[in-house]
């Protein structure tokens, strides 16, 4: 995984041909990624497995806000409510008998009509107003959940069943890590190539200045509702995993608080870093557990909290800056006589 | 009188008393925007920890009373100072925020909400509890109409809010260094105006706002770690349907929102009131005019 130009470089620029030792520093990084990954199950115990699986079904969640909100600047509190809608629509599609794949194609439509629906209304707002409408988006989404106790479980939550074909069984951390690599491989190579392309880089300009970008012939509206329908088929997809490798669902994974706990992972990683999407995710998912294990579970929504603060005010850049700079200082070290 | 006037004359009163609750709540969702826009006149910002500042005042004056043996009036007081505080401090991390990293308010103050909700759940616990009731519970029958003493109180004391508040802004030398200060700190500051100081002593009078109308709030509700968050919630939804640029429409919006609510649990009963206000937030910044849906600051990432 690479590790992008810095967030606040304003002015996109095509990228140079890079020089041999930088490619082969590269597919190093590449192979070392590769084989961390395959590592995870082979030397993990079950419950690390299982967290991993969950890992990289939040990363996923994440690259579809950072789409969004790093590198589009439209703040949504909605992400946990396409991330429920996408679970949600799972457990209902596969309670009709359906398959798994049926059920990932619903959730890409449901997603892609959901995104629409939330993007077009919102198309003329920003900052507060923005915010305000994805949050009612998802108090309307967590009153359905709440009002629909026989289709979804209300309040109470419900079981989903696994994915079983043979000897595969998604309830197993081993097969839910699999299951969830297989999806979170791509949704990287995609959020990664989106930084390369026309509207990757019209995001950027739209989330840097409306009036700028269209003066250069970005099509504001366009690129606002593509921005919102991926990261919506991002976190469908995303809820789609979660259904099937954490086996229940209750709205309260979808509320306002996971939402801003999403924001919290995009903004700790990094605005605009497919890397800092994936340190976000490892830090929502396993920091809950460290506080678990040392006996403070609920010290982690303090901390949550905090973090959010201080690394908006002081570490713009998130880790995946601090990442960075880190590496630059020491490849800058090595370079001097 | 036949047995369908009679239905009628029953509807009459239930509308009349579910009007009058209406106008009560709008009153205390106008007297938090009131806090609101004091903040956003002064300095610019939006803070979504508002509601929870004021949380702090109540459950945590609730927890001193009930857990600690203090006087309730020393209690409540102790904690709204606490409110007041934590406003302030809130203002000076804020202020922080470089210039070009405009809105970002948004994020740090989403900080502060999930920190201050955290803080009550630690400190205090997750449960609803009962809040001392405040003012009188005695009612008065108007044609048929019963009400409250604490509906007429909170009423009055938005109606006396919102009059002295803009009697502040618009007839007083500090009203004018205040929107002075807000709409050019740097030339404020140029003639003598301590802009820093204004700011902070405005966000702790918001925090004094705050407090007042959590305790209103949780005598009338119950409290808890999370109740305030759904009132400011539509407190917003009534500043943007407003204006937070303005004054009187966000404040009327607020007392509009109050009815409306009441008049929707009436009509479509209590399940409808949560979806009909989030229907009508959506549908108003959805279709209202370009010029009046305009931001001055956007968030950015």
């Amino acid at each position: 995984m690479t590790t992008e130009a810095p967030v606040q470089s304003h002015t996109p620029t095509a990228s140079p041909a890079r020089p041999g030792p930088a490619r082969g520093r590269q597919l190093l990084l590449l192979a070392a990624i590769a084989v961390a990954l395959v590592a995870v199950p082979l030397v993990l115990s079950e419950y690390w497995v299982f967290l991993c699986a969950q890992v990289l079904v939040y990363g996923v969640a994440t690259q579809g806000l950072n789409i969004l909100y790093g590198r589009t600047g439209q703040l949504s509190l909605a992400h946990a409510t396409f991330l429920g809608g996408g679970a949600y629509t799972t457990y209902v599609v596969i309670t009709h008998g359906y398959s798994p794949a049926v059920a990932l194609a619903a959730v890409w439509a449901v997603s892609l009509v959901a995104g629409l629906v939330v993007a077009v209304p919102t198309l003329r707002l920003s900052g507060l107003r923005l915010a305000l409408v994805t949050l009612a988006f998802g108090e309307l989404f967590q009153w359905v959940i709440v009002h629909t106790t026989g289709t979804t479980g209300g309040t109470q939550g419900t079981p989903v069943d696994s994915i079983v074909a043979g000897t595969i069984d998604t309830a197993k951390p081993l097969w839910a890590y699999v299951l969830a690599l297989c999806f979170a491989v791509p949704a990287t190579v995609l959020a990664l190539q989106l930084a390369r392309t026309q509207l990757g880089r019209g995001m950027l300009a739209v989330r840097e200045s409306e009036l700028a970008a269209a003066s250069a012939g970005v099509a504001i509206a366009k690129t606002k509702i593509i921005a919102f329908v991926a990261a919506a088929l991002f976190a469908g997809t995303a809820g789609w995993l979660y259904a099937f490798t954490s086996g229940f669902l209750a709205p309260t994974d979808f509320d306002l608080f996971a939402s801003v706990y999403l924001l919290v992972a995009v903004v700790l990683g990094g605005s605009g870093s497919v890397l800092g999407s994936w340190l976000g995710a490892a830090y929502i998912v396993l920091v809950p557990q460290l506080f678990n294990l040392l006996g403070y579970p609920t010290l982690y929504s303090l901390v949550g909290g905090a973090v959010l603060i201080v690394v908006a005010l002081l570490v713009p850049n998130g880790l995946a800056g601090l990442l960075s700079q880190a590496v630059k200082r020491l490849t800058s070290t090595r370079g001097r006589p | 009188m036949t047995a369908r006037s009679v239905d009628l004359a029953i509807s009459y009163q239930d509308l009349g008393q579910i009007t009058v609750g209406g106008i009560a709540t709008g009153a205390v969702y106008a007297l938090l925007l009131l806090g609101v826009l004091l903040v956003f006149r002064v300095s610019r910002n939006i803070n979504f920890g508002f509601g929870q500042v004021g949380m702090v005042g109540a459950f945590g004056g609730w927890y001193l009373y009930s857990s600690h043996g203090f006087p309730v009036v020393v209690g409540l007081m102790l904690a709204t100072l606490v409110a007041v505080a934590l406003s302030a401090v809130v203002e000076l991390a804020v202020r922080h925020i470089p210039d070009d990293r405009a809105g970002l308010d948004l994020v740090v103050t989403l900080g502060v909400f999930l920190l201050l909700t955290s803080v009550a759940q630690n400190l205090v616990d997750s449960n609803t509890h009962t809040f001392q009731p405040l003012l009188t519970d005695r009612r008065t029958v108007v044609g048929g109409v019963y009400i409250n003493g604490n509906d007429i109180g909170v009423v009055v004391l938005a109606l006396m809010s919102i009059g002295g508040f803009y009697w502040l802004l618009a007839r007083t030398h500090l009203g004018v260094s205040l929107r002075a200060a807000a709409e050019s700190p740097a030339i404020a500051a140029s003639t003598g105006i301590n802009v820093g100081l204004l700011r902070t002593g405005t966000w702790a009078a918001a925090g004094l706002v705050a407090a007042v109308v959590a305790m209103i709030t949780a005598s009338r509700l119950s409290v808890d770690a999370f109740y305030m968050t759904p009132v400011l919630v539509k407190v917003f939804i009534a500043g943007m349907i407003g204006g937070l640029d303005r004054f009187f429409a966000p404040l009327a919006a607020a007392f509009l929102l109050g009815l409306y609510e009441a008049w929707v649990t009436y009509f479509a009963g209590a399940a409808a009131a949560t979806p009909a206000v989030f229907l009508l937030i959506i549908a108003v910044l959805a279709l209202m005019p370009k010029r009046w849906a305009e931001e001055r600051r956007e968030v950015r990432a």
